[in-house]
């Protein structure tokens, strides 16, 4: 592979992370949506979906596996392409917790029972959102100092899934082990996107300043 | 562009010193070929020069063990020191600076003699004649060239294949015990096999000596050397005479993960140019 053709593989394999940050974004809204609104043909869709970002997370894997294998990349190109590897498979994972939060909805008794806990599905997807949206502009922007502000924005995160437990501590009445357990199951994800949006920020970090800390630990258990 | 000193240091807990130079330039004639290279050689490690033609890898090189004296109108100013000793002091004698510091060079360049020969001729030069034969076989054995050449110690040395005379040189260089082994491109004329042999051996010996080379392979520097140093060509002040500068040295994993200067990272991807 020439330099040439490696700069068209690079360029490639940057539009596949470019659409994947913003095909995964799209997922996180419309699922949050779906169950907010319990809105059934859009978690089908999205669910539908979610194809498209596995095949593009593929797509993105081969092409740094094959740039990897035919040039020998060192320095920068290296440090680029092995967080690309990683940044793919954390954006792959962003996709099926969002895939996770869009299938509550088919479970009508639950969605028809929470009511006052729907809203916190929102803000919890509304504050996951931002930490992912910080990570897509850190990337594009190369700033591998955002890491921090994806942290700040991630410890929010945190609080309000915090909040959201207390709140399922005090469900009282009828069928409360299912709604705790359905709404749970859709807060989690979305407090796990917000993870693996640290851990990209940790990532973007290492392509742009070589620091390669602060990745242990940072999905909380 | 002043290079910052920093860059020039290896890392932190760094072996001991086996060479230094200190505002090392060499002149051919008034043309000043290499600037004011300043770095410590770590001792008991592979060391790799890289950096584009013509940027003063070789010329440093030879500055290690005085070969440039070898060469017209060639001249070193600053300071090169090996231990306490100052390589270029008056009253040192080339001849011994050599065989503490032995060279082996881009092409295998066996004597027209029988294998033994070539491995005995430093040691018959130096009077180490005691033990002859030890001394032949033990630096054949360390040459990874023993087992290849048991039975034909008395047949040609140029009867060998390209890679075994490369180690046959190297066992020529190492029979008169030196230090330092400076190696010019040792592998620029062999095949990939024979370059996989001297670079293994290059880790055998690294144990017993401190191993400088010069490579144009940017991957044989990665996979076979512990610090690089890399160097660049930069214009004149006059515009129409490029000078060689020490742009960066540091552990070999260091210049190939992260460099520091951009001029390294352009070289080492391909961008340079």
């Amino acid at each position: 592979m020439t330099r040439l053709e490696f700069e068209e593989e690079l360029d490639f394999v940057e539009r596949r992370v470019e659409l994947l940050f913003g095909e995964v974004e799209h997922a996180v809204q419309r699922a949050v949506t779906a169950v907010v609104e319990g809105d059934e043909p859009l978690a089908r869709d999205t669910i539908k979906h979610d194809d498209l970002i596995d095949e593009l997370t593929l797509s993105t894997e081969e092409a740094a596996i094959r740039a990897i294998a035919l040039q020998a990349p060192v320095a920068g190109d290296l440090r680029y392409l092995l967080s690309v590897m990683t940044i793919a498979g954390d954006l792959e994972r962003c996709g099926d917790l969002a895939l996770r939060v869009a299938k509550q909805v088919f479970d009508r008794e639950w969605i028809g029972r929470a009511d006052h806990l729907r809203p916190w599905i929102r803000r919890l997807g509304d504050a996951a959102l931002v930490t992912l949206r910080t990570a897509a502009q850190a990337w594009s922007d190369r700033d591998g100092d955002a890491y921090e502000a994806i942290e700040e924005s991630d410890l929010a995160v945190d609080a309000l899934y915090a909040d959201f437990l207390d709140e399922v501590g005090r469900l009282e009445g009828p069928r409360t082990g299912e709604i705790a357990v359905r709404s749970h199951i859709a807060a989690q994800a979305l407090e796990r996107i917000a993870d693996h949006a640290v851990a990209i920020g940790h990532r973007i970090r290492f392509y742009v300043k070589g620091e390669h800390e602060g990745l242990a630990g940072e999905i909380a258990p | 562009m002043t290079v910052p000193a920093a860059l020039h240091v290896p890392p932190t807990e760094a072996p001991p010193t086996a060479l230094a130079t200190e505002g090392l330039g060499v002149y051919y004639g008034d043309w000043l070929a290499v600037d004011d290279i300043t770095l410590q050689v770590p001792r008991h490690h592979i060391t790799a020069f890289i950096g584009p033609s013509g940027c003063g890898k070789s010329t440093l090189l030879r500055c290690f063990n005085r070969m440039n004296d070898l060469i017209a109108g060639a001249r070193v100013v600053g300071r090169v020191t090996y231990g306490d000793v100052d390589l270029y002091d008056d009253r040192i004698d080339p001849v011994q600076v050599r065989r503490r510091i032995g060279m082996v060079f881009q092409r295998p360049n066996p004597f027209p003699k029988s294998v033994y020969d070539n491995v005995a001729y430093g040691l018959r030069v130096h009077a180490m004649t005691e033990d002859l034969d030890d001394r032949v076989e033990d630096a054949l054995r360390r040459a990874a060239l023993w087992d290849d050449v048991k039975g034909a110690l008395k047949k040609s040395a140029l009867a060998l294949s390209g890679g075994q005379q490369q180690r046959l040189c190297i066992a020529r260089t190492i029979a008169v015990e030196p230090d330092i082994v400076l190696m010019d491109e040792p592998c620029s004329a062999l095949d990939p096999i024979a370059t996989g042999r001297i670079e293994d051996l290059m880790q055998e010996l690294r144990r017993d000596y401190t191993i400088l080379i010069v490579t144009h392979n940017m991957q044989q520097a990665a996979r076979a050397s512990d610090y690089a140093a890399f160097l660049t060509t930069e214009v004149d002040g006059d515009g129409d005479r490029r000078r060689g500068k020490l742009v960066e040295f540091a552990a070999t994993n260091e210049l190939f993960t992260h460099p520091q200067d951009p001029r390294t990272e352009n070289y080492i991807t391909g961008r340079f140019g």
